[in-house]
């Protein structure tokens, strides 16, 4: 029951949240001197005022603002996210079409940034040696050194200099792995530093001590207990990772010239793409909220406390 | 009397091209797949969104009324013959017999009405005065509301590419706008066989083709089975793939990769001027200090441009005397070449006569106004080059006591400062192949609402000049037209040419017979080869 209340609560807030998202997006872009008119046509071409009336009606762009807002939460609301000014594509097909190939190389990437940082962790926690030493600098490289140069770096070493991976062409799972290494990099160092940071605390609190009391290994405790300790904040900045990953996929995807979100995203900004600019944020604070319900739920399976409260 | 367009001129220049590429003077080989990295179309139906990349990679697929050459004359395509009446208004065109889309459809005079009418209904024509498009039997009658001289050029530009009727019928906008297979039908050397937003675009030949430009190096089939384009956006990227051997061509080939494309064996690198207006100063003429034709004198010669171009462009741009390029295919006016050169002392006498001494700080005043310049470009004008670039002009007219600074924003932000003329120059550059572009830039009556004449210019001689070169359609006597005009631009510097920009492209040996369109772009590939 507790539970049920919860999660209404929950979804509640999110619909609040995703609300607010798109009325800002939507506010902001009006704020931006920009002509759509222009923008449809693009910087070189010349408009007649004809054309332009024409366009402006075909986008409903000739009404006032408040019924542009309405018309815009309205078809929200049904799922229409609307029609982009370059494309002449609906959003949701946009959005839909460049997404699996988005969450194919996110979903690669996390789990790659995920087991560097568990193994980083598990070997270097509690300890202070020169693996802790070496890990550490790596991490800190991983953290301050921007997607794009990682990117550049791994193509003209694994690419143009040996030619092991392809640039060019699908070619299946060889065409990934620098991308996804790329982006799984990028994530891995903040995601070690706070796993480690909290594995630190936890080999120091008493139950750390009873474990090894019991006749567990050093391994066993960091494996079966320290580590749930420090995949609680790991959980917690998912959801920042889902922003990590959104930002690195507009790089990953612009270097390695893949389709997908990221690029979409970019394109669309580049241009004043509004529709699809509006769409992506929308989609982005779904995805956000939709994260955050989930690691809630998740806190409650990784902590047993929380359990038993409820 | 009419005027016919003869088919022995096309041949005769069809064999002076042949002797300028030696490649040529080898047998072209058949078969084999181009690999080429380059940038992505965004809509493949040109009628609904368009920009240069998509006519440069849809160029080979579809086919239009009449080819032009780099020297901008016309060779019958589509179009195996023309007449234009003497008043400029009437344009006949006798469409080719046998020629069939992709799809098995004809490509008759119906189907070119289809397609140049939803070109006039969706577009307006793009702003070509079009009264009406009529068919009678195998010949299509384009009527004009008033002269328009570069309609033949307009034709022959790849946005105009005919698609099937039967392909427009069959799928919505949206379906044509992503294309594929099957959607995107035209009638030219490739087909499309495969499409992957965001990845690439390939094209297969098409066997059935017989009806290549009458200037196009060989007939019948394309010599490549296979053009694969591959979308990389990254430039860095690019030219790796084409120096590791994972593509034969790369287009955008930035300066600073010059040298490495250059010392490698396997490579060479093409270069054309970019067809246009140069990078250069638009000044607008309705603020008082730059009303003053002193002013714009100054800040031309004010500057070491040329050293600038040398130590910024590495050699891919050359100093820019003239309104237009020399890549413009007819009309450029070598005559202004050198016409001024830097000299800062002459540049301070010109100001100090125009009244502005220096201030306290070093910058001239006038009646307590400070001479502080702002320079206006949205951020899709722009480059690191010319970023550098503007660095040092700043410096240069530190030293005339002009302060210059320049702002780069994003698109909408220029376009909202332009309407609220809230700006002293402009700087970016334009490309096409048709001087006509002076018209739109200097035309009294082409200001930013509906064109590109940011610098207010309101010169009644100008303007009969590009009135004159628009209304008649005889190629002499527009060049005619067009020098004067160049040489009026100059002489009350309503412009200050900066640099000629270059279109680079990296090429691996084995590939034969690359050339470049008359936009400057990467040309078609119907007549590229590939050693085996």
């Amino acid at each position: 029951m507790a539970l049920a209340k919860e999660l209404i609560t929950r979804l509640l807030a999110g619909a609040a949240v995703l609300w607010a998202a798109a009325s800002l997006a939507f506010i902001v872009l009006q704020l931006l001197p920009s002509d759509p008119v222009q923008v449809i046509y693009g910087a070189d071409s010349t408009v007649t005022p004809e054309m332009r009336d024409r366009i402006r009606a075909d986008f409903g762009l000739d009404q006032p603002l408040w019924q542009q807002y309405a018309g815009f939460v309205s078809r929200t609301v049904t799922g229409d996210l609307g029609t982009s000014y370059q494309q002449r594509r609906t959003v949701v097909s946009i959005i839909t079409s460049e997404l699996g190939s988005t969450i194919t190389l996110a979903s690669l990437a996390v789990l790659l940034a995920f087991s560097m940082a568990v193994l980083a962790t598990l070997a270097t926690a509690g300890r202070d040696n020169w693996l802790r030493r070496v890990i550490s600098s790596l991490e800190l490289v991983s953290v301050s050194t921007p997607a794009f140069w990682i990117g550049l770096l791994l193509l003209t070493f694994f690419s143009f200099q040996w030619p092991i991976f392809p640039v060019v062409g699908d070619q299946g799972w060889k065409s990934l792995v620098l991308p996804v290494a790329t982006l799984g990099i990028a994530l891995f160092g903040t995601l070690s530093q706070v796993m480690r940071n909290e594995m630190d605390q936890a080999l120091e609190q008493p139950f750390a001590l009873t474990a090894r009391t019991r006749g567990l290994s050093l391994w066993a405790v960091r494996w079966r207990h320290a580590l749930r300790h420090a995949l609680i904040p790991a959980l917690t900045i998912a959801a920042e990772t889902f922003g990590a990953l959104l930002a690195g996929a507009i790089i990953t995807e612009q270097v390695f010239g893949r389709p997908g979100l990221g690029r979409i995203t970019l394109q669309a900004v580049r241009n004043q793409d509004i529709p699809v600019v509006l769409g992506v944020v929308l989609f982005s604070a779904f995805v956000f909220v939709t994260i955050n319900i989930i690691v809630d739920l998740l806190y409650r399976v990784v902590d047993p406390r929380l359990r038993a409260r409820a | 009397m009419t005027k016919t367009v003869a088919r022995g001129l096309s041949l005769l220049l069809c064999g002076t091209m042949l002797a300028a590429v030696p490649s040529f003077a080898q047998d072209a080989q058949t078969g084999g797949t181009l690999r080429v990295v380059t940038y992505e179309p965004l809509c493949l139906d040109q009628n609904e969104g368009s920009s240069r990349n998509t006519q440069t990679a849809l160029q080979d697929v579809y086919d239009r009324l009449v080819s032009e050459d780099l020297e901008g004359q016309f060779h019958p395509w589509i179009a195996s013959e023309w007449s234009i009446s003497d008043d400029g208004l009437t344009y006949a065109f006798t469409i080719r017999d046998g020629v069939l889309f992709h799809d098995g459809t004809a490509l008759d005079a119906e189907a070119v009405r289809v397609n140049l009418q939803r070109w006039v209904d969706d577009k307006n024509a793009g702003g070509v005065p079009v009264e009406s498009v009529a068919v009678d039997g195998n010949v299509v009658t384009v009527t004009l509301k008033s002269a328009y001289s570069p309609l033949l050029h307009d034709l022959s530009e790849p946005v105009l590419g005919f698609v099937s009727p039967a392909s427009i019928e069959a799928y919505s906008k949206e379906d044509r706008c992503t294309g594929g297979p099957d959607i995107t039908v035209g009638s030219g050397p490739f087909k499309v066989v495969a499409r992957t937003s965001g990845q690439d675009l390939i094209l297969e030949r098409n066997d059935a083709y017989a009806w290549a430009p009458e200037n196009a190096v060989h007939t019948g089939a394309a010599h490549l089975d296979r053009v694969e384009l591959r979308f990389l956006t990254e430039d860095a990227v690019r030219v790796g793939a084409v120096e590791s051997d994972q593509a034969d061509i790369a287009t955008g080939v930035p300066a600073i990769a010059v040298e490495d494309v250059e010392a490698n064996a396997n490579l060479t690198l093409l270069r054309t001027e970019q067809p246009g207006i140069p990078w250069s100063f638009w000044v607008n003429e309705s603020k008082p200090a730059l009303a003053d034709v002193k002013v714009r004198e100054a800040l031309r010669i004010g500057v070491d441009y040329p050293s600038l171009i040398e130590a910024v462009f590495l050699g891919t741009a050359t100093p820019a005397y003239s309104a237009l390029t020399p890549g413009i295919p007819f009309g450029y006016d070598a005559a202004l070449e050198g016409s001024w050169s830097f000299d800062p002392a002459a540049a301070a006498a010109l100001l100090d006569e125009a009244g502005w001494v220096i201030g306290a700080d070093g910058i001239r005043e006038k009646d307590g106004e400070r001479l502080s310049i702002v320079s206006l470009s949205a951020v899709n004008w722009n480059n690191q080059q010319r970023e550098l670039f503007a660095q040092g002009i700043q410096a240069g007219l530190q030293q005339i006591g002009v302060e210059f600074t320049r702002e780069v924003l994003d698109f909408a932000t220029v376009d909202a400062r332009f309407k609220a003329n809230e700006y002293d120059l402009v700087d970016t550059s334009q490309s096409a192949a048709e001087p006509n572009l002076l018209f739109g830039a200097f035309h009294s009556e082409q200001t930013w609402d509906t064109n590109t004449n940011w610098g207010f210019v309101n010169d009644p001689a100008l303007d009969a000049e590009l009135e004159a070169a628009l209304a008649t359609t005889d190629r002499d006597e527009r060049i005619t037209h067009y020098v004067t005009a160049q040489q009026i631009i100059k002489d009350n510097a309503y412009l200050i040419p900066i640099a000629n920009p270059q279109v680079l492209i990296a090429v691996n040996n084995r590939v034969q017979g690359v050339t470049f369109g008359t936009s400057g772009q990467v040309g078609s590939y119907y007549d590229v080869w590939l050693q085996q």
